[in-house]
């Protein structure tokens, strides 16, 4: 919407100004994104109640609706949604693959894997557990696929690493799916984390979490620099003093941590993390920091959008997250195919 | 890669019906309303019967003698008629191992042999390999969620019935005197459907507290859910549980026509406005239970605020109101109704 107006000149290098003014414009955006998500749910309220939930709680039934969940759900939602927006940008550059998502490493098939096992095997059912199991996954399958990726000659390939990490993936979430539709007790318990929803989510979980996203956040925006270089080839990178090793290191390590954290928290969601980042680009150009620094705006954004979506579409109960942003995703991407000219990187 | 497998039997099959049909051909005019039929249980002018479901309607052309169940419910009314199936799907939950107890206990009753538990495969459809193993004369999947497709896979291996309307919702009358016609015993399913009745009949009897109550039935709240799935009034357990007096909250009956599912879904957001003096639902751990009473919305919930609620945390008792059945009636009713009457709020 916002990014159409400028998609006929993709590449095009644009002023810092005009770049901060669109970050303005995505911060503007986003902070709509909140207040709908607080306005809006299943049960209509006037927005005098909405306002008195937050700021004079009178411990009624309906400014409890807004305090007890829609302002947690939010809150997980601008947790969650810079993670998978940052993560997507950073797993497309390093992987110099413009329609690279965080599953294409492993990272989310890996967290989903363990929290089952956890389920499964273990008979674990307190939610901050499961935050421990998916960063766990998340962690050993990004090992894994970094020694494979690393095996050959000149230190990690992100080409072997995709390989590794597609092949790793399909492989847990057959196993996954195998231990779910032979467990009654483990599908029914894990039926709704394994679809992503901000909802629902425990406090603690959330307290737990956000500082890892922030420290992800913070290692993406230093990485972001040493990526640009890297953009140019290996060999011009390296020329250009990147430290290849060292930047992609320290990119798979924040991908981790961010994917890894979302999914521990919100559950497996799609979409967000291929799409923003690539969406972004239009606007931003090739520049890493610029990409960075919208998506970790935009994603959130989009993800309090669907949210409320899947909130309002049934005619009675909610839709989860992750469905909207995929029925929601699949339309841009589709628009996305159709242009002249892919965003490069 | 299983298709050479199958292709022998599926036309060995087709060979088959084309045989049958020509030979049952000649009595079809004698009679194909099963209602019409008297039942003498060894009179072959029963069939053939015909009935009518979702997809359908399928002939049974002699009396069955190998019977798979699928979904739940038919394998005890199928026992309770005194055949034993020689396939069925697997019930273990919670402290329930493999089979139902009421079930196991009619079958070594009856001196008959376990039955086979159908599998389901990796990609989470039934083992039709399996089933079409076990050789059946009839499928019976009358309380079940099976779909067209597998009703046109499972028809190739035998006359198959469906549910009658929807998916995992079936009314006991109507699924147990249409089993009783299959098997040419209406009379007999007739007596135990009003055994049943008077089992039930004597615990409301027992217990006049319950008169009045209007409840509520549905599911845990699971990790990350917003809405809490509740059942509807064409679920099974909310029609025996109004038998013994509690009348079903008319705010969830109403969601009836949202979803052609035998439950709805509410938003913890509208939850409040469900009327609910008791809510009963099913849990695997005590560890749902917790979780589920203490989210913010639901623990401001009516039921759950007076602290008038039972979770089952025997899944036997659960099982027992999930396929009420001739068969686990007379066996768990007081059970059930002791279970409730610890938790109904005081009149």
């Amino acid at each position: 919407m916002l990014l159409s107006r400028t998609a006929e000149r993709p590449r095009t290098s644009r002023g810092a100004a005009t770049r901060a003014g669109g970050l303005i414009v995505a911060l503007v955006v986003l902070l709509l994104a909140v207040l709908l998500s607080l306005m809006v749910g299943a049960k209509a309220l006037p927005p005098a109640t909405v306002l008195a939930a937050l700021f004079d709680f009178d411990g009624s039934d309906a400014q409890a609706i807004v305090r007890d969940s829609r302002l947690p759900r939010t809150v997980v939602g601008l947790v969650v949604g810079p993670a998978l927006g940052v993560c997507g940008a950073l797993i497309q550059a390093f992987t110099r693959n413009p329609l690279a998502d965080p599953g294409i490493l492993g990272v989310n098939a890996g967290a989903t894997f363990a929290v089952t096992m956890g389920v499964g095997l273990l008979g674990v059912r307190a939610p901050n557990a499961y935050v421990w199991f998916a960063l766990i996954g998340a962690l050993a399958v990004t090992l894994v696929v970094y020694l494979i990726g690393a095996a050959g000659r000149g230190g990690p390939s992100p080409g072997r690493m995709t390989l590794a990490g597609v092949a790793i993936g399909a492989v847990l979430s057959g196993i996954t799916s195998i231990v779910m539709l032979k467990n009654m007790e483990v599908f029914s318990t894990l039926r709704l984390w394994g679809l992503g929803s901000l909802g629902g989510r425990d406090e603690s979980a959330v307290a737990l979490i956000a500082p890892f996203i922030a420290v992800g956040l913070v290692i993406a925006f230093l990485v972001a620099r040493p990526l640009n270089a890297i953009s140019l080839g290996d060999d011009l990178g390296r020329t250009l003093g990147a430290g290849l090793v060292r930047t992609r290191v320290v990119s798979i390590i924040a991908v981790t941590v961010l994917a890894g954290g979302a999914t521990a928290l919100a559950g497996p969601i799609a979409f967000i993390g291929l799409m923003v980042p690539h969406a972004v680009r239009w606007f931003t150009g090739p520049d890493q920091r610029w990409i960075i620094a919208f998506s970790a705006l935009v994603a959130p954004s989009m993800l309090l959008f669907s949210d409320v979506i899947g909130r309002v579409v049934l005619p009675t109960g909610e839709l989860q997250v992750s469905i909207v942003t995929a029925v929601v995703g699949a339309p841009v991407l589709i628009a996305l195919a159709r242009r002249r000219k892919v965003s490069g990187l | 890669m299983s298709r050479p497998h199958r292709r022998a039997p599926r036309a060995l099959i087709a060979l088959t019906a084309l045989a049958l049909t020509a030979s049952s051909l000649a009595a079809c005019s004698a009679a194909s309303d099963p209602a019409a039929n008297s039942s003498g249980e060894t009179s072959s002018g029963a069939y053939p019967v015909t009935v009518d479901h979702v997809y359908g309607e399928t002939t049974i052309d002699e009396k069955p003698e190998r019977i798979v169940t699928l979904g739940w419910y038919s394998q005890d009314v199928v026992a309770a008629l005194g055949q034993v199936p020689v396939g069925v799907e697997d019930f273990t939950w919670g402290n329930v191992d493999t089979y139902l107890p009421w079930f196991k206990d009619e079958v070594e009753e009856l001196g008959g042999e376990l039955p086979e538990i159908i599998e389901f495969t990796d990609a989470g459809e039934y083992d039709f390999e399996q089933i079409l193993a076990l050789a059946p004369d009839v499928i019976l999947a009358n309380h079940s969620g099976i779909s067209e497709t597998d009703y046109k896979r499972l028809t190739e291996i035998a006359p198959t019935v469906a549910f009658a309307k929807s998916t995992w919702a079936s009314d006991r009358e109507q699924l147990t005197l249409t089993i009783g016609s299959v098997l040419d015993k209406e009379d007999e399913a007739q007596k135990l459907l009003d055994e049943s009745e008077a089992a039930i009949a004597a615990a409301a009897e027992a217990h006049p507290e319950f008169a009045g109550i209007v409840f509520s039935y549905g599911w845990f709240l699971g990790e990350g859910e917003t809405s809490l799935g509740l059942y509807l009034p064409r679920d099974p357990r909310v029609p025996l549980l109004e038998q013994l007096g509690f009348e079903y909250s008319p705010d969830i009956a109403a969601l009836e026509d949202t979803t052609k599912e035998f439950y709805a879904n509410v938003s913890l957001e509208e939850l409040g406005d469900i009327e609910s003096q008791f809510h009963i639902g099913w849990s695997n751990t005590p560890a749902d239970v917790e979780h589920t009473i203490a989210d913010p919305l639901v623990s401001r919930w009516a039921p759950i605020t007076a602290d008038s609620y039972y979770f089952f945390e025997d899944q036997r008792l659960a099982w027992a109101t999930t396929a009420p059945s001739v068969l686990s009636i007379p066996s768990t009713i007081d059970d059930l109704a002791d279970a409730l009457a610890g938790a109904v709020p005081a009149n």
